[in-house]
């Protein structure tokens, strides 16, 4: 297990290394002049003072050694500063990660805990009218498009029914939790409603392999009784294959989660990361953008160690590794 | 002690029909089977793919699939009437009075829990009332002579042997509630034949002890002649032939069996040619008209194409066909 | 007269190095699958390799086929060596082998005349697409099934006529030598016996030669001229199977042949089942590797490994007890 884990570990750090130098590159690569941008107009009528900027900046420089500086400074922890406003972007992370977190995990939990729910019912009653309801729902929340649901959303609760629910905004955890999450619920809401449907369905499957197995078939012979069954043994091995998909779309939380802070006004690290595009201001858009990335790799490492752990036939597996090597 | 009291027995089942949907037909897969089954015996059924042994046996424990159901007929577990049960009241008596073991023990137990914990919940809720949770299973174990498997209740399925996982098994479905009636579905078919010939012994032994009946559904008849009292065979869904263990091998009274007796290697000098049987087993939703092997029987006649054979008694055997009267 | 030798394995020997637990710490650990093997088959005869799972008898076959090299010893084919690069070609047509689940073995998603006709077009055998329809049909009536089966797809067919079509597959490039490995193992029966029957039909009519691996002794017995018994790797008895299957030398042969469940309930008090579990070809037992379970094992058993010796005409057994060498005379002299 422990050799599984470093293995993991190292893999993703590779990971994280080429993904800084694909962003670094690709951030380069935009159209708009940082250069320009900043300084305005001034840049076309001083081209002195462009060009002399551009030195500061290093802009002058062969990328490859450009990102190699950058490298060495971002093992320093310093990821340069915002032009606009001289902030160190490492700061202006560390205000705005706390927002985008809270909504990650919060639409996680959301989204999982009711796709359980909804995909375990969907199994057990298969072929029922709940099951075609929950599948017909399934393909509804799939199909939306969750900025339209937002906007949406924002309307009827902003202009038509007042005083429900808040339309955007965010408040603090720690300045008031109840507001904090009263706040959260519609952004939870569009963000989990896509990654609900897909997992339910994954888990409506994944049961339905599962209650088909014979362990199943021994456990009603020594009878047990269904409720039993089902969420104590058919359960557990049908939330493994489940954990794989939901590595797969934490990858639509963070892209997601950007819209949704765009949405309804949330001072998320996405929203930062698009105005910040929108600027072309570069070292924030490079620190936003490798905030996302090493989110979504942490995730992903940690779900497949999850899925190590749940599945002790795969730990042992990798164990016991069969290489055929000729003596 | 007085002898001569006839035991009551324990199953009865009396003309049973049960049959499943497919697509619009009704497809019966068990048609008129009748047998009983006294304390302490173990009665074979031999029958080939479709025969519809196996649906018999989930008729009886009462796990029928979805799309199946018995359509008429009795099965009498001594005064209860099994098709007239509730759900509930037939989960009660599943692992309790009535129990199976498993055709392929290696899937049996759920691969992402241990073993141990696997097993208390099995039979957590009979052994209850017995206060201590770990002593059963550990006696039950060391009963049959499984100490070693004991202890490593801690580990996985996939850390046992398909014989461990199986001895296993028939331990706890036999032994831990001490059922009155064990069905066997091809137990020991995916084990190798010396680990096959242990958990055959463990089986006897439990029947020894506790005075189990069994019924015991297998394809392989050296298996049934080493192990069964009784023998019964299935053909498209009947019971055509119940006989005594050595008359159904010395002296085998209908055609199919004589041909299925007839057809095994170990019959003929080697390299020989073998007696087939011609044609095929038929689909179950297409049985022949009246007796449903007289396509493929040596010795029909005219009767057999439209009249169903009634039950005949030729000596102790039990054999549905026209050839001995009827 | 004596035909000449088909297919001879000689000391072969298959090999797994298994990754170490703890990165870099602890002893290399080997399984060895197959341990020192050598028989040859006769052309037109069939030598059955017995044993249980994990005795090594499927490794054998899937290295005489080619699907995994040895990792010592050579497989002669008509005297040529089957790991030269020269021979490949034409080794791949001459050993076929026909595998246990025949559901397995076909494509699912494709009919059985593409099943059938694809090796034809592998090996160039037949050019025009009307000549491989003929040649498939003609090698369904030789598995006596009709055309009517060409159009169909493996889930419309049962299992035994499913084995026929794979059989009419490996006939497809004319093959001279037959391995199967648990060909009768998942069928009913009657349609056990059929495939007996068709398989020793072909037999006769294109002098093939099997290899017939199975872990039904009944099944050996009636098929077979020379049996192979194997345990972890090795081959502890050959012989004429009228022999080695009725009146054994190795203990091993003989518990296996005890333990089997004959047809015949008047036989059931010789009904004795053999202890313990086979061990891990991972770890195997020192010395004889069935000293562990073995009811005569005595003193030499864990310390030697015995070698093959000659119990009779072409037998031959690998056991202390049939040797009798001052060794293990003076040793079951002092435990006896």
């Amino acid at each position: 297990m422990i050799r599984y884990i470093i293995g993991r570990l190292i893999g993703s750090a590779l990971v994280l290394l080429a993904v800084t130098a694909l962003v670094f590159v690709l951030v380069r690569l935009t159209p708009g002049d940082p250069v320009g941008s900043f300084l305005g107009f001034a840049a076309f009528h001083d081209p002195r003072q462009a060009a002399a900027l551009r030195h500061t900046l290093g802009f002058d420089r062969p990328v490859a050694i450009q990102y190699l500086f950058f490298l060495g400074r971002m093992f320093h922890g310093d990821l340069g500063q915002d032009p606009f406003t001289g902030e160190p972007v490492t700061k202006l992370l560390a205000e705005r990660a706390p927002a985008t977190l809270e909504l990650a995990i919060l639409t996680l939990i959301f989204s999982t805990v009711i796709a359980v729910f909804l995909g375990a019912t969907a199994a057990t009653h298969r072929g029922r009218s709940r099951d075609t309801l929950i599948r017909v729902g399934t393909i509804v929340g799939l199909s939306i498009p969750n900025f339209w649901l937002g906007l949406l959303l924002l309307l009827i609760f902003g202009l038509y029914v007042n005083g429900i629910l808040p339309p955007g905004g965010f408040v603090p955890l720690t300045e008031n939790p109840l507001d904090n999450l009263y706040h959260m619920i519609l952004p939870v809401i569009v963000l989990g409603l896509p990654n609900l449907a897909l997992i339910s369905r994954i888990l409506r499957s994944s049961m339905l392999d599962a209650l088909a197995r014979d362990y199943i078939v021994f456990a009603r012979v020594m009878g047990l009784p269904e409720r039993t069954v089902v969420s104590r043994i058919a359960l557990p091995n049908a939330i493994i294959p489940t954990t794989t998909v939901v590595g797969l779309l934490l990858g639509y939380l963070i892209g997601g989660a950007v819209v949704v802070e765009v949405v309804f006004t949330i001072p998320g690290v996405g929203q930062l990361m698009v105005d910040s595009f929108q600027k072309n201001d570069y070292p924030v858009a490079l620190g936003t953008t490798l905030f996302i990335a090493t989110a979504f790799v942490t995730m992903n490492f940690v779900v497949d160690v999850l899925y190590a752990y749940l599945n002790p036939k795969i730990r042992d597996l990798y164990l016991g590794q069969l290489r055929s090597r000729d003596a | 002690m007085t002898g001569g009291v006839i035991a009551e027995p324990t199953l009865v089942v009396n003309n049973l029909q049960v049959g499943y949907r497919r697509g619009t037909h009704l497809v019966r897969a068990v048609r008129n089977v009748s047998l009983e089954l006294t304390r302490g015996e173990i009665l074979g059924i031999v029958g080939e793919s479709g025969s519809g042994k196996s649906t018999l046996l989930m008729s009886i424990i009462g796990l029928l699939p979805a799309r199946a159901a018995i359509l008429g007929g009795s099965i009498r577990f001594h005064d209860t009437e099994l098709t007239q049960l509730k759900r509930e009241e037939m989960r009660r008596l599943r692992g309790v009075s009535i129990s199976m073991i498993p055709q392929r023990p290696m899937s049996s137990l759920s691969p992402v829990a241990r073993v141990g914990t696997q097993l208390h919940r099995l039979i957590d809720r009979r052994q209850v009332h017995e206060g201590n949770r770990s002593t059963p299973i550990a006696q039950i174990l060391s009963q049959v002579g499984l100490r070693a498997v004991a202890e490593r209740l801690g580990g996985y399925p996939h850390e046992f042997s398909g014989g461990q996982l199986q001895r296993l098994l028939i331990s706890i479905a036999a032994l831990s509630a001490k059922p009155e009636i064990l069905l066997a579905d091809e137990p020991t078919s995916t084990l190798d034949a010396t680990i096959q010939a242990q958990v055959l012994s463990l089986l006897m032994q439990v029947r020894r002890e506790l005075g189990l009946a069994i019924v015991f559904v297998s394809h392989d008849l050296g298996v049934v002649a080493q192990v069964c009292d009784r023998v019964g065979v299935m053909y498209a869904g009947e019971l055509v032939e119940v006989a005594d263990v050595s008359s159904f091998f010395t002296s085998p009274c209908h055609p199919y069996t004589q041909a299925l007796l007839n057809s095994m290697p170990s019959r003929h000098s080697t390299r020989q040619l073998l007696p087939t049987i011609t044609g095929d087993v038929p689909d179950l939703a297409n049985v022949p008209a009246g007796c449903p092997f007289h396509p493929r029987c040596p010795h029909a006649f005219s009767t057999c194409m439209d009249t169903p054979p009634a039950n005949q008694t030729v000596g102790t055997s039990v054999v549905r066909c026209h050839l001995y009267g009827g | 007269m004596t035909r000449p030798v088909r297919l001879r394995v000689e000391n072969l020997s298959k090999h797994f190095r298994l990754a170490k637990p703890l990165l870099l710490i602890g002893p290399t650990r080997t399984l060895y699958a197959v341990d020192d093997v050598t028989f040859e088959i006769t052309v037109g005869s069939t030598l059955a390799l017995v044993g249980e799972s994990g005795c090594g008898k499927s490794t054998v076959a899937r290295n005489i086929v080619g699907l995994q090299s040895p990792t010592r010893g050579r497989i002669l084919l008509d005297g040529r060596d089957v790991a030269d690069r020269a021979n490949r070609k034409a080794v791949r047509r001459s050993v076929q082998l026909i595998s246990q689940n025949p559901q397995s073995s076909l494509n699912r998603r494709r009919s059985i005349l593409h099943a059938i006709v694809q090796p034809l077009r592998v090996h160039h055998l037949v050019d025009s697409w009307s000549q491989q329809v003929a040649r498939a049909r003609s090698l369904l009536e030789q598995v006596g099934l009709s055309a009517k089966y060409l159009d169909r797809y493996p889930s419309e067919v049962s299992g035994g006529e499913l084995q026929r079509v794979t059989i009419a597959r490996a006939l497809a490039v004319e093959p001279t030598v037959l391995i199967l490995d648990e060909p009768t193992a998942s069928l009913d029966l009657s349609v056990k016996a059929k495939l007996l029957n068709l398989l020793r039909e072909l037999q006769l009519q294109l002098d093939l030669t099997i290899l017939w691996i199975t872990h039904e002794l009944d099944v050996a017995r009636h098929v077979s001229d020379q049996t192979a018994v194997m345990y972890l790797g090795k081959i502890i008895e050959v012989g004429p199977s009228s022999k080695v299957l009725r009146s054994p030398a190795h203990p091993y042969t003989q518990s296996l042949l005890a333990s089997l469940a004959v047809p015949d309930p008047s036989l059931r008090s010789a009904f004795r089942p053999l202890q313990g579990e086979v061990p891990s070809p991972i770890d195997r037992p020192t010395g004889c590797t069935f000293h562990t379970r073995c009811p005569q094992a005595f003193s030499i058993c864990p310390r030697v490994v015995p070698n093959l010796t000659l119990v009779g005409q072409q037998h031959l057994a690998s056991c202390h007890l049939l040797v009798p060498s001052p060794q293990s005379a003076a040793s079951s002299a002092s435990s006896g």
